[in-house]
């Protein structure tokens, strides 16, 4: 019983400590930031110029030998215009994958955010556009996704399931989701809810092994034309690991097995420890 | 063990503390980028919220107009995940005409709600007119989500084909057609219903 509490403080604890260390890390790279190239003056100024003018058009010079401009944010659409080398254009408008830019001979068009990531600001400082390449990109990033599954052993053995998690990936490595769903058999039914903490080493893979560790509450009832059973709510504690697949640059596929601990207290305050093994196929974007 | 009293307590102590963490690292993130990187105020259009109409056709019962709302989040070039919620009032079916409704009340609104992941299969352009060119494109979704119709709450596999046209950079319509398919005991015992939906949207892009 007291291993239970402990654990649980144990959870919450680590989840404070990670977001405290979260919290200093982006402080560091925020100095950081600010170190680079003695940019200080230069933000100052761009600060004030920013109060003065809300939308300042952002113009880069081109430094690939050139650069293809199409009709629409896509590979399909035609290639209409082309930028050479050494030309300014102004970029407008930001889609997946794709900005939206107009040349110096008027005609507006998209170009890939990798072709743009490529050129100059016009005061030969290199733009940091916010582009492509997962792993640390994804650092600091909030995060939403669901997954579909079937439990594969226990006493909801069979049972589909699917969840929707939101969260915030603190660090390159380390996530904490919020996860809610329900689950189906032919005589209950339910939802669970809880927070998760996603460990995900080594992000600049397109391949990523991770683990997953969590904590939450299950409902059951049961399904109508069954005979009553009241029940009351379990508490769980999840361990887990799967493997994302990045299809895109914020874009990820996920395959999950999970092991469940749920600790359900019948009548008399009895703890009753079943063990659930879940398996899951599921998709998460970063945004 | 602890109550549950404590054991709300301990929750509820703990969720203020990580939120203000969570938040106040957002802060900093917000300051640290503010002026360095310009970029910050390129306008994106990553986030889709629309309203959507059509009709439904609800297994063993009839096609009724259905009425749904949907968000949009646009990752990447190909590949987007989408919500989707959609009810319908379900009217007698021709068994029931003859005889005794199978259920009342709320129980004959048909309400689902899906999470989709979808992949442009085909981008182009239409040109309606002489000198007007929109974006389009083909694509196909598919995915989970819940069901709620006749008191049962069914888990429902979800797969469609849709075609959207962009008016301009914030406005998409579209056209999907959509099967939603899921184990239900409602007329007979472990019925595989298929119940098809063909609806239009219109989506605001921000």
């Amino acid at each position: 019983m007291w291993r239970q509490v402990i654990s649980k403080r144990v959870f919450l604890i680590l989840v404070l400590v990670i977001a405290s260390l979260s919290r200093f890390s982006l402080a560091d790279l925020a100095n950081e930031e600010n170190d680079v190239g003695g940019e200080t003056t230069e933000v100052a100024e761009a600060k004030e110029k920013k109060e003065v003018k809300v939308k300042p058009m952002m113009r880069v010079e081109v430094i690939d030998p050139y650069v293809d401009m199409r009709t629409g944010p896509g590979r399909g659409y035609p290639v209409f215009n082309v930028v050479e080398q050494g030309e300014v254009v102004t970029v407008i408008k930001r889609k997946p994958d794709w900005y939206q830019i107009t040349s110096k001979n008027g005609k507006t068009g998209w170009t890939t955010a990798l072709q743009l990531s490529r050129t100059l600001k016009t005061s030969g400082i290199p733009v940091k556009l916010p582009n492509i390449g997962y792993g640390q990109y994804q650092k600091n990033r909030l995060r939403v996704g669901f997954s579909s599954g079937q439990f594969m052993s226990g006493e909801l053995k069979g049972a589909e399931t699917f969840s929707v998690t939101a969260g915030y990936r603190a660090m390159s490595w380390l996530g904490i989701e919020l996860a809610g769903g329900k689950l189906y058999k032919t005589d209950v039914s339910g939802s669970h809810y809880g927070m998760n903490l996603i460990l995900e080493p080594s992000p600049r893979w397109s391949v990523v092994p991770y683990a997953v560790m969590g904590y939450g509450i299950m409902t059951l009832e049961t399904q109508p034309g069954q005979a009553d059973v009241k029940f009351d709510d379990s508490k769980f504690n999840i361990m887990g690991a799967g493997v994302s697949y990045y299809l895109g640059s914020n874009f990820v596929f996920r395959g999950e097995y999970r092991h469940y601990s749920v600790s359900a207290s019948k009548g008399d305050n009895i703890d009753e420890k079943e063990s659930l093994g879940e398996w899951k196929l599921g998709f998460n974007t970063f945004f | 063990m602890e109550t549950r009293l404590q054991h709300v307590l301990l929750i509820m102590r703990a969720i203020p503390c990580s939120l203000f963490l969570l938040m106040s690292s957002t802060v900093a993130v917000a300051d640290s980028t503010d002026g360095v990187l310009q970029t910050i105020d390129i306008d994106t259009e990553f986030f889709e919220l629309g309203v959507t109409t059509g009709i439904i056709s609800v297994d063993d019962f009839s096609s009724e107009l259905m009425l749904g709302v949907g968000a949009k989040f646009h990752a990447t070039e190909d590949l987007f995940l989408q919500f989707t919620y959609g009810q319908a009032d379900v009217s007698l079916s021709i068994s029931e005409k003859k005889g005794d409704e199978h259920f009342s009340g709320s129980s004959r609104t048909y309400r689902y709600y899906d999470f989709l992941v979808g992949y442009n299969v085909m981008a182009g352009e239409v040109f309606p007119y002489e000198n007007a060119a929109y974006l389009s494109s083909l694509y196909v979704v598919a995915g989970v989500g819940n069901t709620d119709f006749g008191g049962e709450n069914t888990f429902t596999l979800v797969a469609g084909v849709g075609y959207k046209v962009s008016v301009n950079n914030g406005l998409v319509w579209s056209v999907d057609l959509k099967d939603h398919a899921f184990k239900s005991g409602l007329i007979r015992l472990d019925e595989i219903a298929h119940n098809i939906e063909f609806s239009t949207s219109i989506g605001f892009l921000f």
